[in-house]
């Protein structure tokens, strides 16, 4: 039925649905080009992987507009993610788990619609083999982690990864899955093919590789659920707070499982449409100009509207709590000041008018279920704006 | 003798076959052949304009020899400049102002290869690069001689940023009226951003140079090399042209561009505001402008800075210029006896804002800007008793302009 929304809402009638795959797979593309941009200049200082991964013997510099945006975005998921992959205060039996033979994973992050996001390597792979200390390092290849993306793009990325040593070597013994569109390795970093549309399919798929749901878990996008639709947004969204792998027949909601299921969160930086000039105009131009809609957007009383309206969203999909700000509103609740200094002095912007127009379009969404999140991002939750 | 020499081998020039001396000449002799004392001024035009190119050529490569002596690469420039003498003809300084007088006179009169220019610019097609040079050589010549506080009398249409977005530009001009029908005068930032940086400036310089007395440009941060190279301008030049001499052309002219406008002694306008350094209008006469915008001092703060809700003066987050509050506006209208200050610099969704007790506003004429913003934009009518009336516009329609071809600028965070 939401399918063949998708189709009519479109400019060209009848496109078919393999095309708008494509297209929702080149904006990865320029994510990826804006990201490898925006760490050539230095805005990223330990991100070596990025530009890898960029298809060009010279990498395309973006205007800084661009580039210091992509710092926010980039700067805030990961340093998000950082939070959750320190060490815990009160974690005892860390000690325990190292002396065992058999790796026993402790945190689990999944990245849906990950794309060719370098994260792992640089906050987990990177330390693992060297830099940190051993005990932090430990720690870290304890992680496991899911890239989850289309399974022609697992394919590149798997593609890139085999041409580059820096990029394979963190990643120990690995092997292929379902026809080389996945990747297990034993650090722990793993790649899976899935379409974010069909919640259930992601279900079968991320058990079917081995995800713990019983672990704390983190999941990340960074505009991915701006391209779905309210509806299928939603489900994505219970399934990050409260699937805890058990058939999907029996998913709807009895009370006793919600307390069962394991500590979730969900960082996720997205689009908003703020109802305003600028806010109709980016849905056209990305509908017309990419052929990718921000679906979620289009909606005018959707839950993409403003602020309120994602942490609805999110309080209706099964976390107990949530924070979303604009990313002209996040100042240094996440980064230090010293990150944000250091950032906006690498390149003159000419005017902070139309930057500030385009960060107040995008947020950044912490949400949690359970203590063990709440107690880990308690600054950003807190945190008054 | 050398020089007496090269006076003569200047004057000769008007019977090469391509020279737009001899057009000039022609043209004229057209026209003042009935007239018999015509005739006899002619004799004298030629002579005149024979001794006076020498001067005109003289003073010209002396000051671009001035402003440009830390630029020793260009080798073409020095070559030339090495022919004339140095030092300044007395007699050929005095005679600089009838000359420029004269010229005037002798362009209306050819004015077909300028009117050939703007046609082609006005279809959105380039120009070829002698032209664009030829273009910019006839604009130095006209902007040279401009205050750095132009005088301007109502009424007159207030344009702000253009941003190279050249089918709004057109759309401007259908809102406004064409020039020269009604007075222009744009606030700065032709270029950067938008995909016609290079058709939208030279349609600009054209009309100026076609109507000089109707059409006034003055100078934004973007006309700048060092922002141009940054934000787009360089690059399609680089892109339309194949080569940066283009680029350089235009940026050469960017230093000449007046810094400021004065309508009625009532108005003024200016791209940025106001500096801390400036308390009189005699101070923005005072700066020698031909140069490349500083990273500091005066000049660089009236491209930059920005009015805002403080007491006084701030600190910038541009990195350039100040921030302004409504006493130091107030206090430099009161002293200069000014009603106004008319600015662009700054986008606003609105098209134009007031501020300070409608002592100072802001007009923005970049509709959608980026074509991402989708704000509107305005411009600013000012009638013979000084009357303000805006004129708020939309974008032009997509069937209006040619689809941009590969994108270049990536619009938003996918």
């Amino acid at each position: 039925m939401s399918n063949n929304n998708n189709n009519n809402n479109n400019t060209k009638p009848g496109l078919a649905k393999d095309d708008e795959d494509v297209r929702v797979q080149s904006t990865n593309d320029e994510a990826t080009v804006a990201r490898a941009s925006c760490a050539s200049v230095g805005h990223i200082p330990n991100d070596p992987y990025s530009v890898l991964f960029v298809n060009r013997t010279k990498v395309r510099r973006n205007e800084p507009l661009h580039n210091l945006g992509t710092f926010y975005r980039v700067a805030h998921v990961r340093k998000a993610i950082e939070m959750f992959l320190m060490s815990d205060d009160d974690d005892d039996d860390d000690d325990d788990a190292e002396e065992e033979d058999t790796v026993k994973y402790a945190k689990q992050v999944i990245n849906l619609g990950s794309g060719y996001d370098t994260s792992w390597w640089c906050l987990v792979g990177n330390n693992a083999s060297s830099r940190d200390g051993k005990e932090e390092s430990t720690k870290r290849s304890r992680v496991k982690w899911y890239d989850v993306d289309f399974a022609e793009v697992t394919r590149r990325k798997i593609k890139t990864i085999e041409k580059h040593e820096a990029l394979r070597e963190p990643l120990g013994v690995y092997h292929f899955e379902r026809d080389g569109s996945e990747l297990r390795s034993t650090s722990g970093y793993n790649l899976v093919s899935a379409d974010l549309r069909d919640a259930e399919e992601i279900k079968e798929i991320l058990t079917e590789a081995r995800v713990d749901w019983q672990l704390p878990t983190l999941f990340v996008t960074e505009v991915a659920l701006s391209y779905l639709n309210g509806e299928k947004c939603e489900k994505a969204l219970r399934m990050c707070a409260t699937f805890n792998g058990e058939s999907s027949n029996s998913n709807n909601g009895s009370k006793d499982r919600n307390t069962v299921v394991a500590n979730r969160a969900i960082v996720s930086y997205e689009a908003m449409r703020l109802n305003d000039e600028f806010g109709r105009r980016m849905c056209r131009n990305v509908r017309e100009q990419r052929g990718t809609p921000f679906l979620a957007l289009e909606e005018e009383n959707g839950s993409r509207v403003d602020c309120a309206s994602v942490e609805a969203m999110f309080l209706r999909c099964g976390f107990d709590s949530v924070k979303c700000r604009k990313m002209t509103e996040c100042q240094d609740v996440l980064l230090s000041r010293e990150e944000i200094y250091r950032a906006e002095r690498l390149e003159m912007l000419d005017e902070r008018e139309e930057f500030n127009l385009i960060q107040s379009h995008y947020g950044v969404s912490v949400a949690v279920r359970g203590d063990y999140f709440a107690r880990k991002y308690r600054r950003w939750l807190m945190h008054s704006s | 003798m050398s020089k007496r020499f090269s006076l003569w081998g200047n004057f000769w020039r008007i019977f090469e076959p391509n020279s737009s001396l001899k057009n000039n000449l022609l043209d004229y002799v057209i026209r003042a052949s009935k007239d018999v004392v015509s005739s006899v001024s002619l004799v004298l035009l030629v002579f005149l304009r024979g001794a006076l190119f020498c001067a005109q050529e003289e003073t010209r490569f002396v000051r671009v020899a001035e402003t440009r002596k830390t630029n020793a690469n260009n080798r073409d420039l020095n070559s030339i400049s090495s022919r004339f003498p140095v030092e300044t003809n007395p007699l050929s300084l005095s005679l600089f102002s009838t000359y420029c007088y004269i010229i005037r006179i002798l362009r209306m009169a050819s004015s077909s290869e300028v009117d050939a220019w703007i046609a082609t610019l006005r279809k959105c097609e380039i120009i070829d690069e002698n032209s664009v040079k030829k273009l910019c050589q006839m604009a130095v010549e006209i902007l040279v001689e401009e205050s750095n506080v132009q005088n301007i009398s109502s009424p007159v249409t207030i344009c702000g940023d253009i941003h190279g977005q050249f089918y709004d530009l057109k759309e401007l001009f259908s809102v406004g009226g064409e020039c020269p029908d009604t007075n222009y005068l744009f606030m700065g930032d032709f270029v950067d951003r938008g995909f016609y940086s290079v058709e939208t400036f030279l349609l600009l310089l054209a009309l100026k140079v076609r109507y000089p007395d109707r059409m006034f440009l003055i100078r934004g941060n973007h006309e700048c090399r060092q922002i141009t190279q940054v934000y787009g301008f360089y690059d399609e030049c680089l892109r339309k042209y194949g080569s940066v001499n283009v680029w350089r052309y235009c940026t050469d002219v960017f230093d000449y561009l007046s810094l400021s406008a004065m309508i009625d002694g009532r108005a003024l306008c200016v791209h940025g505001g106001l500096s801390p350094n400036i308390t009189t209008i005699d101070e923005i006469r005072a700066i020698d402008r031909k140069r490349e915008v500083p990273h500091e001092g005066p000049m660089c703060d009236l491209l930059w800075s920005d009015p805002e809700d403080i007491k006084g003066w701030g600190l910038s987050p541009r990195g350039a210029g100040y921030l302004f509050g409504d006493d130091a506006c107030k206090s430099f209208n009161e002293k200069n006896a000014l009603k106004l200050i008319c600015r662009a610099h700054q986008l606003v969704m609105e098209g134009y804002k007031w501020m300070f007790d409608k002592e100072l506003v802001t007009v923005w004429s970049a509709p959608n800007y980026c074509y991402r913003c989708g704000n509107v934009a305005s411009l600013l009518e000012l009638d013979e008793h000084f009357t303000p009336r805006f004129k708020v516009f939309e974008a032009a329609p997509d069937s209006n302009r040619a689809a941009p071809g590969k994108r270049t600028v990536p619009d938003y965070f996918l």
